[in-house]
């Protein structure tokens, strides 16, 4: 059985890039009904890639096809006043919008929630954006790296740095900030279904991916409350609060967290006892901390010479935390990941069949999540447009 | 509106360490009753640190003795008259406490439980021993994180955890909404690996595609350039910028009066912006320099160009855009009515009003008399034994 958990739903998807398309990915994946609606050139995510052997084509942007599974793809041109018509059609028979045009832009076609509920009152509408729908910012323009700097999360998940001026403050990789906005609105939308459950009426979602990232720096958030702002960035052995690091070995890195005392003399163990293990300094854990430079190089004489799963494979077995630093290709031989299916093959007819990732779940009633492919541009249209 | 989206929903909450607490307390913001329940054996770690003042709000705490029959049985009556069922022990230490997925069907036929580990609950690996920060470089997520010239290291801080814990509030509420429209409960079985790994479609897809493996970018953006965050005046101040097409090229070099950047043939092309960008990035740097970040910020987005400087929470709280929309949200600690605090409550709002209440992490088994007499029924007497016992422990 697939999961259809959404099943009753139906979502019109007019949003484009990452944040509003893999939350309306995450209902069509659960089981809803979803169309994308998409301007004749495409969603602009169509031009990003990765692409296969590096040649761009609309229709295998790495993507555009990894936050549009599982969805029906429609071609409408809202601005023409048959668009607008068709649109309102497709909207006055659905539960769900989501959109992520620059605040405004649909009031001012006359497609705003406030139109568009006026026929559908249990309506819910998702609107995606950097700064939220009001405010003196709302129409800026944002990207993974302006998310991470005005949420606080590239200065308060401070990495180590030698040099202030040399090493900017950075933000998130592989364009994460943005999945993060997604995965808000997804919840945002799930719980204003519940609220249209209990109360009995749609609302207007407003989802500022900003605002959704600066959630995530938790501690420093805790610390700002009660009047204890944390640390500068600074070089991160000075203020390391565990032991935790990523050392290199023959064909990569493992990262490894002897934190409590009996972990750590089983790492001693595991590493055959070498004679500076029995260095004074390094027989507490501040000890550690506090002469970490030094220990870090006598760590990685030891790992330098060993394979980073063996390392893992050792400190496990003993109940020591510990995990390679894994490649994709890594990932597609675990033994775990393969345990527990988590990858799915997915056919596409221009980008082949590839590898996608699946759900981080398995169900009791044993329900899986079907996979299927991204539309190519205005695949649907006649399905949905009559 | 009155009422939140939660109203009617009551959470058994095990959770403990990050994600779990994470979760719950959304669902508490929410308008959910969450019952946290705490053990005088094993003290949950977290709630001795600073983080526990974020992660533990909007949430009631219970203190339960779970090897003891009678801590069990309470466990069970608390659950009958609830819909979801949080936990994240290792794998195996809640069906060994006699409370797995199983019992708690028997006595709610339609509750929900979300039971998250590092690695999920089947497999080979199940049992190892993870932690968030771990998990970050298991997934691959850690070798994505950082700078591109430098030893991979965990630079990024902790992400897994949060992150987890938000797209659990996503599972449980779809489960919800399932379990509303069918009568049918669920056990989700949570892999923080697998969630992690969610996330990056973008590099497994590519693996696929060129077999190419990927590592850390820094600022940078494969689509777009230049990209990056630049120094502006005063110590660890920057700003980002992100240049999305030849227009906003224009606009930058206007901007920053560099009209001769804007003629030179090495950067009239995003391509040949992103082939040249070293060199782009110290003429622009130069410029910058002259430069107040918020000031620089306010130029650029006038002239459409995607800005940002680098910010803490706490010029967060100061800005007037976040202060226009009422981000942060006042609220007391439990030991102290007299002092304000303020914290970004959720990120999200109804109708442009944020519907959620917050409250201070409790202190440890404040609310045992309300939960065991006032919403359990026990006696006071009956109460006062199960101290004695020590299974109200």
């Amino acid at each position: 059985m697939s999961v259809n958990w959404f099943k009753d739903l139906k979502v019109v998807d007019l949003s484009q890039g990452i944040s509003g398309p893999f939350c309306a990915k995450l209902f069509a994946d659960l089981g809803a009904t979803v169309i994308k609606v998409e301007p004749p050139e495409g969603d602009y995510s169509r031009t990003l890639g990765p692409f296969p052997n590096d040649v761009p084509d609309p229709e295998a942007s790495g993507i555009f096809l990894g936050v549009n599974t599982n969805k029906s793809g429609v071609v409408l041109d809202i601005r023409t006043d048959i668009g607008k018509q068709i649109l309102s059609d497709l909207v006055n028979s659905s539960d769900i919008v989501v959109e992520s045009f620059v605040p405004g832009v649909l009031d001012d076609l006359g497609l705003g929630f406030e139109c568009l509920s006026k026929e559908n009152p249990g309506l819910i509408m998702t609107s995606v954006s950097p700064f939220g729908q009001s405010g003196p910012w709302s129409k800026y323009e944002a990207s993974n790296l302006i998310i991470s700097n005005l949420s606080g999360h590239s200065m308060e998940h401070p990495g180590p740095v030698d040099d202030l001026s040399e090493q900017p403050p950075l933000q998130l990789g592989a364009h994460q900030a943005e999945f993060l906005g997604g995965i808000c609105a997804a919840t945002a939308t799930s719980l204003a279904l519940n609220r249209r459950s209990v109360h009995g009426k749609g609302c207007h979602v407003d989802l500022s991916q900003i605002e959704a990232l600066s959630l995530l720096p938790q501690t420093p958030l805790a610390a700002y409350a009660i009047g204890a702002p944390g640390k500068q960035r600074s070089k991160a052995s000075a203020g390391k609060a565990s032991l935790l690091a990523v050392l290199p070995c023959k064909d990569g890195y493992v990262g490894i967290s002897p934190r409590q005392q009996d972990q750590w003399e089983r790492m001693v163990e595991i590493m055959g006892s070498p004679e500076w293990a029995e260095d004074e300094q390094f027989a507490t854990e501040q000890g550690r901390l506090d002469d970490w430079d030094r220990l870090e190089k006598l760590l990685i004489s030891w790992t330098s010479s060993m394979f980073k799963e063996d390392v893992y494979r050792l400190c496990q077995a003993t109940r020591i935390p510990s995990f390679p630093l894994n490649t994709a290709a890594d990932l597609f031989d675990s033994a775990q990941f393969k345990a527990r299916e988590f990858f799915i093959d997915v056919d596409h007819p221009v980008a082949g069949t590839l590898k996608y990732p699946g759900w981080p779940f398995h169900l009791a009633s044993g329900s899986k999540v079907s996979m299927h492919r991204a539309p190519l541009l205005g695949e649907h249209s006649q399905d949905f447009i009559k | 509106m009155s009422g939140l989206a939660l109203d009617g929903v009551r959470v058994v909450d095990f959770s403990w360490q990050i994600a779990g607490p994470t979760c719950t307390r959304y669902l508490g913001a929410m308008g959910a009753e969450v019952i946290r329940i705490e053990s005088g054996r094993r003290p949950d770690p977290y709630r001795a640190r600073t983080i526990s003042y974020f992660i533990n709000q909007s949430k009631k705490s219970i203190t339960l003795n779970l090897s003891d029959p009678k801590g069990i049985q309470l466990v069970k009556d608390l659950a009958s008259i609830s819909d979801v069922v949080v936990e994240n022990f290792a794998p195996g230490v809640i069906e060994r406490l006699g409370l797995s997925y199983e019992e708690f069907r028997t006595v709610r036929p339609e509750i929900v439980m979300l039971s998250s580990a590092g690695l999920g609950h089947s497999g080979p690996d199940m049992k190892h021993v993870a932690y968030g920060t771990l998990v970050q470089c298991f997934t691959g997520w850690s070798a994505l994180q950082g700078y591109p010239d430098r030893e991979p290291e965990l630079v990024s801080g902790i992400w897994t955890d949060p992150m987890v814990g938000i797209m659990e509030v996503f599972l449980i509420n779809a489960a919800i909404h399932n379990a509303r429209q069918t009568g049918k409960g669920e056990y989700i079985d949570v892999s923080m690996a697998e969630a992690t790994t969610m996330l990056l479609p973008e590099v497994i897809l590519d693996y696929g595609m060129n077999q190419r493996t990927n590592g850390p970018l820094g600022n940078r953006d494969d689509n777009y350039a230049p990209q990056g965050n630049y120094p502006c005046i005063g110590e660890d101040e920057w700003i980002g910028i992100t240049i999305k097409d030849d227009l906003q090229w224009g606009s930058l070099c206007t901007v920053l009066g560099c009209s001769e950047l804007e003629k030179d043939i090495r950067f009239d092309t995003i391509q040949k912006r992103q082939m040249n960008h070293d060199d782009l990035d110290l003429l622009l740097s130069k410029s910058t320099m002259e430069w107040d970040a918020t000031d620089l910020m306010e130029a650029l987005q006038n002239k459409g160009v995607p800005s940002g400087n680098t910010q803490t929470v706490s010029q967060l709280n100061k800005s007037n855009h976040w202060a226009y929309r009422d981000f942060f949200q006042d609220y007391l600690e439990e030991d102290d009515e007299h002092t304000t605090h303020s914290l970004p409550v959720v990120p999200w709002r109804f109708d442009g009003e944020i519907e959620a209440s917050v409250t201070g992490q409790p202190n440890r088994g404040q609310h045992n008399l309300a939960i065991f007499e006032d919403l359990l029924g026990l006696t006071e007497s009956e109460v006062e034994k199960l101290i004695e016992q020590e299974v109200i422990f």
